[in-house]
């Protein structure tokens, strides 16, 4: 767009009075004389009109800028970025854990736990060691079986070591279960 | 490493702003604390119209607030109190904005670049379009003719009052306000040309 028109002095007095009306420094006068002009200018009626355009663009501005500030007050500093760490965070070591114990050292490749029973009857007193004072008999607890590649029956002796939460737990190879002695006839204690 | 000087510089940042806080603490109680008090939100609100960001504004007026206050002696008419903060808000707003201008060069260039790709295909310029373009537009006026556009035409003060912010001659306020004016409508029409043809009959 050219502005040839700017070094004309009655388009340069147009323009003039433009800002000053935007100040509120023109009087009716300069006013009128404005009106005149612009009839016969197109391009100080397109300057005016732009010029009108910005003005009603910075009051919108004003008004968009003092809804931000409303809304912006209400709102806690970094409240959705503090949350998203806080989560990630917590899965993150959710997930740390959860490989952790899958890949423990301590967890052979099919083992479990399985108790046969509850209340078995007593070891023969040739299996438990002589050494107990008397009153502080051993308790048998179960009979558990490691299945897997440790396959085995063992029996649990649970002793009171003197402090009310601490147990001394010791395991016994026992006999094969009975289902297995039948599958098996050689068992451990077996001649042969 | 970066973690950790990362770690210490937010620890240093708290405790600056701790001590700002208590300094500010004792400045109400001195004389002018209730002004402080009272000014607060609209120091925030005109540091707002020039960084556009809240936080930054906070930052810009706790900063201008220790600073006035340190300085407070220089200053000989204390009827100019209103003023003098004023004009520190500002020079604070506009180091803020050159500090992120610096490190955000880059970025704004490119969605500067992005953005006004975007606009000139779609030909069509809206009320809040264009007012996010003058935004921007307002930020690359030379300071003087921003503070005079901005405490004119955003924050509606009056030419007297403007002077005596920015402690220059009314007349050369309404130059600089003029100044911006033309500045914004030629940095419009250079950036979209479809704005003339837009608003023309």
């Amino acid at each position: 767009m050219t502005d040839e028109h700017a070094d004309n002095p009655d388009c340069q007095q147009t323009r003039q009075t433009w800002h000053d009306r935007a100040d509120g420094l023109a009087d009716r006068q300069d006013v009128a004389l404005m009106q005149a002009h612009l009839g016969g200018c197109p391009e100080c009626r397109r300057y005016v009109r732009q010029m009108d355009s910005l003005s009603d663009t910075l009051g919108h501005l004003r008004a968009a800028s003092e809804r931000e500030l409303s809304q912006t007050r209400r709102r806690p500093r970094h409240p959705v970025w503090t949350q998203a760490r806080a989560g990630a965070m917590a899965a993150a070591l959710l997930l740390v854990v959860g490989v952790g114990l899958y890949f423990s050292p301590w967890r052979q490749p099919g083992d479990r736990v399985t108790v046969v029973s509850r209340h078995p009857q007593p070891p023969a007193s040739q299996d438990l060691p002589r050494a107990e004072p008397p009153g502080e008999a051993p308790t048998v607890r179960s009979v558990v079986q490691l299945r897997g590649e440790s396959a085995r029956a063992w029996m649990i002796e649970q002793r009171d070591s003197g402090h009310p939460r601490v147990h001394i737990y010791k395991l016994y190879p026992t006999l094969p279960l009975q289902g297995e002695a039948n599958e098996s006839p050689v068992g451990r204690d077996t001649p042969g | 490493m970066m973690e950790t000087k990362a770690t210490v510089d937010r620890q240093d940042t708290r405790l600056a702003r701790a001590s700002q806080a208590l300094y500010l603490q004792e400045v109400r109680q001195s004389c002018g604390g209730e002004q402080v008090d009272l000014d607060r939100g609209q120091l925030v609100r005109l540091a707002y119209r020039f960084l556009w960001n809240w936080h930054d504004a906070e930052d810009a007026v706790q900063d201008a607030l220790v600073l006035a206050e340190q300085k407070r002696s220089q200053l000989k008419d204390q009827a100019k109190w209103q003023f003098w903060v004023r004009r520190i808000v500002i020079q604070q707003s506009h180091l803020q904005r050159r500090r992120g201008a610096r490190w955000g060069a880059v970025w704004a260039r490119l969605k500067h670049q992005f953005g006004a790709r975007q606009h000139q295909s779609s030909g069509d310029l809206g009320t809040t379009e264009l007012s996010r373009i003058v935004r921007e537009l307002i930020a690359s006026l030379p300071e003087r003719q921003q503070t005079a556009l901005v405490l004119r035409h955003l924050e509606q003060m009056e030419y007297p009052s403007i002077a005596a912010v920015m402690q220059i001659a009314e007349s050369t306020v309404r130059v600089h306000a003029r100044a911006a004016r033309e500045a914004l409508r030629k940095a419009i029409l250079k950036r979209y040309p479809q704005w003339a043809e837009s608003i023309d009959d």
